[in-house]
């Protein structure tokens, strides 16, 4: 079992006051919170925060814990000495935090946080169905083209046949079917908690988030690419082939296109219930002026080609001045 | 009796949530909260019934997900009806701007 530097993960001194500590909590805990951070390990981390409080936000606990020495190492191999919390009393308020998310070391100094109170609150109802339970998973876009299994672990409490309250993992093979988007939630019939007796299980929601891909980007249902073609092919247009979910297709590029024009493929995107369209982004790549030949070109352009493309710039300005 | 603790590997179907709407009561028995709690988050905007009077909500399937969202908002930050409508609303808005975001490339 590894110590746990409390101050260290509120990035508080050891002598802050308990009133440092509930602000820097609280600030942690907006920054940290899994509904609100778009950080991966952000989950992690709340739950390290809310370990870290449910310690030093307690006077008592934060006595206890303090006379363990300021000596200790995060990390640090650690156990705790015979009769450690000898003499502190504690009053047994609830202790803030997720049934089953404190770590070993807080366990073996203060037991598992909240297990019957965080399991039975607002459940008393002993016909209650089990509850549901919420869980992300990131998926590459491209497994949304044509669905995709998975192997998913969760950790959640469960209550055996004695009534105990453990914490266990459990492994699900999970098939998403295709067409899901960003933020979609899936739904598992029955694999939440199991119920209370007779009664029906949870549900598991799955919140469908993509990976970064290096072609795609999704948009709802739409998928956006960049397509880089040369000058001549956008102002002459041409007929290139472009990549799709459901392979590559040759598509024409009009004439007069210019750059960040957007060429829609009705139904090409990602295939939901109500498909999506796939829209490729021009992007006009210049060809390098590095040798005579390509600079005698640019000049020739500039000689017979003349533009201002400032115009509309120098017209709102002006707008602006007025 | 069935016993879920058996390792098994089969696979199972995650589902898109279908057309079903729940009431209030199955709501709030589905997510252990108050009545009085999901009508104040009605009456901020933060969820909204797809039709009927007071009394006769009917609610959609997915917003058995947003007022779970809701409920771990209020536990962890303290949060009062007003406010877990105000972060429900910016979260919206996050995603919202997300999707225009992929729209406009990386860079």
């Amino acid at each position: 079992m590894q110590y746990r530097d409390y101050y260290k993960i509120l990035s508080l001194e050891r002598d802050a006051t308990q009133d440092e500590i509930k602000r820097t909590y609280r600030k942690l805990v907006r920054k940290f919170h899994p509904d609100i951070s778009k950080e991966l390990g952000a989950e992690d981390k709340f739950k390290e925060v809310g370990e870290a409080y449910a310690v030093l936000g307690d006077i008592e606990k934060r006595a206890a814990y303090d006379q363990l020495g300021r000596d200790w190492q995060a990390g640090q191999q650690f156990s705790p000495p015979p009769n450690w919390d000898q003499g502190f009393e504690y009053s047994g308020a609830a202790a803030n935090g997720d049934a089953g998310a404190s770590s070993d070391f807080f366990e073996s100094l203060f037991g598992r946080m909240g297990q019957h109170g965080d399991m039975f609150r607002g459940n008393a109802d002993i016909r209650a169905r089990g509850e549901d339970h919420h869980a992300k998973i990131e998926i590459d876009v491209r497994d949304s083209f044509a669905g995709v299994t998975r192997t998913i672990s969760l950790r959640a409490p469960h209550i055996d046949p004695s009534g105990r309250v453990t914490l266990r993992s459990r492994a699900l093979q999970v098939k998403i079917p295709k067409g899901v988007i960003e933020g979609q939630n899936l739904r598992l019939k029955g694999q939440g908690t199991a119920g209370m007796g007779p009664n029906e299980a949870g549900d598991l929601y799955l919140e469908i988030r993509f990976k970064p891909d290096d072609v795609y980007r999704a948009s709802g249902a739409d998928l956006y690419i960049d397509l880089p073609v040369t000058p001549w092919e956008a102002a002459l247009g041409a007929e290139i082939e472009i990549p799709t979910p459901q392979g590559p297709i040759r598509m024409k590029i009009p004439p007069g296109s210019a750059q960040g024009s957007r060429l829609r493929i009705k139904g090409r995107g990602i295939p939901s219930p109500s498909p999506g369209d796939l829209f490729a982004v021009l992007q006009v790549v210049l060809p390098p002026a590095d040798s005579d030949a390509a600079r005698n070109l640019y000049a020739e352009m500039a000689r017979l080609l003349p533009l201002d493309p400032r115009v509309s710039l120098r017209a709102k300005m002006g707008e602006a001045k007025a | 009796m069935t016993d879920a603790s058996s390792q098994t590997t089969e696979i199972l179907a995650a589902t898109p949530l279908s057309g079903e709407t729940l009431s209030l009561i199955e709501l709030c028995r589905r997510l252990q909260v108050d009545a009085d709690w999901v009508t104040e988050l009605v009456h901020h905007g933060a969820i909204d019934p797809t039709d009927g009077a007071v009394g006769t909500w009917e609610f959609e399937a997915i917003t058995v997900v947003r007022v779970a969202r809701a409920k771990r908002l209020r536990q962890d930050l303290e949060l009062t009806p007003a406010g877990v409508a105000v972060v429900l609303e910016l979260l919206d808005q996050i995603s919202d701007l997300r999707i225009q975001l992929a729209q406009h490339g990386r860079e």
